[in-house]
């Protein structure tokens, strides 16, 4: 690419500064970055950044727990999304206890509320090409950003568990164990074939994240999934 | 940007098989010294004020953001599901450290702080595409004064 002054960085992909919370180990990785600057031999300037990024601390064998155990009646929802409001409902006191600690809770970026997105999906999953959405957005990003939003709030509930988990672990807790995977990836399965391209396209790109696709396409396939 | 060999296999196939045509100029300019310099974030990990627009699936523009906002007044829409975001979630400053910027200023490491910043979404367009765009925001940085930019890539 040729750029003119070049740092590069060994740190996960969406952390370009290293680590949350760390502004120390942030303004080391700004101030290399910034310093080549100065440097009058180039182009181009390459320079890796000489430090990982701190690792994060975990407990280990950390249970994901629950402080109360409701017992969720569920006889008026479709059957599909029982197992993500149950889900849902299980997770709510320790999303609580994240906006208690943090002040507040990501907003929403779909303009839909968590039960909206859900039922969203849920009706794509179920082969609706055309779903009424509370939303001016056009639907391909509604989804989207409707997914953002049910990804977000599962992350804050898990941040406000005790213990401490990766980023990774997160993923990889969400992304195979939860209903809420199993929704997104039933709703993409049926967009895989809707008439609109971009619906298409957003389903084979941008709802399940690669490394995901075929577990839980094959989980789909077996009518396995989390249940309630 | 991440080692190829710490990504998964998919991961890593689909970033070796992008297409990257090399630049056909290679731009190199001087400068103040550090201390001297008005300093700007331009980051494409698709922020944006709350209330701003949000990022399309496939968006060529780009939205500004002040060098003041506090970081739960940033939302994030960019369309790719292959990053973290939790760090994110924790702390604006993972993908666009502009406290850590107006650090260095106060420490007197940099001149000043751009009045604003700006982000796009960075994924679904090759560079050719974006090249307009940058070079709105190339105009704009020059009018606020900046030289020097930090890149930030999401």
């Amino acid at each position: 690419m040729r750029p003119p002054r070049f740092l590069g960085v060994p740190f996960e992909l969406g952390r370009p500064f290293g680590a949350p919370n760390r502004p120390e180990f942030q303004i080391r990785v700004l101030r290399a970055a910034l310093e080549l600057l100065e440097r009058q031999d180039g182009p181009p300037i390459l320079e890796d950044f000489p430090e990982d990024a701190p690792a994060e601390k975990t407990d280990s064998e950390a249970a994901w727990a629950c402080p109360v155990q409701f017992v969720i009646d569920q006889e008026d929802q479709p059957e599909r999304l029982r197992p993500v409001l149950a889900e849902i409902e299980q997770l709510k006191p320790w999303h609580e206890v994240y906006v208690e600690s943090r002040g507040r809770a990501a907003p929403s970026v779909s303009g839909l509320e968590l039960i909206q997105v859900v039922r969203l999906l849920g009706e794509l999953a179920e082969g609706n090409p055309a779903p009424e959405t509370a939303s001016k957005l056009e639907l391909r990003e509604v989804v989207r950003l409707g997914c953002d939003d049910l990804r977000t709030w599962y992350t804050e509930a898990t941040l406000g568990q005790p213990g401490r988990r990766t980023a990774q672990q997160i993923n990889e807790w969400f992304w195979t164990e939860t209903a809420a995977a199993y929704l997104i990836a039933a709703a993409a399965a049926e967009l895989a074939h809707h008439e609109d391209p971009w619906l298409r396209v957003l389903a084979a790109r941008a709802m399940v994240p690669r490394g995901y696709r075929e577990r839980l396409s094959s989980g789909l396939k077996q009518s396995k999934g989390p249940q309630p | 940007m991440v080692r190829l060999n710490d990504l998964p296999e998919e991961e890593r196939a689909h970033l070796l098989g992008k297409r990257i045509d090399p630049f056909q100029t290679a731009p190199f300019v001087h400068g103040p010294p550090l201390n001297k310099r008005r300093v700007a974030i331009v980051t494409t990990a698709g922020l944006h004020r709350i209330d701003d627009r949000q990022f399309s699936f496939v968006d060529l523009t780009y939205r500004v953001i002040p060098g003041d906002i506090p970081a739960e007044e940033l939302a994030m829409t960019h369309s790719s599901v292959h990053f973290d975001r939790t760090g994110f979630r924790e702390d604006v400053n993972v993908v666009f450290p502009i406290d850590r910027l107006h650090e260095l200023a106060k420490q007197g490491e940099i001149g000043s702080v751009a009045r604003f910043h700006y982000s796009l979404m960075g994924a679904g367009w090759l560079p050719e595409q974006i090249e307009p765009t940058a070079r709105q925001i190339g105009r704009l940085l020059k009018d606020d004064g900046v030289n020097a930019v930090v890149l930030s890539p999401v």
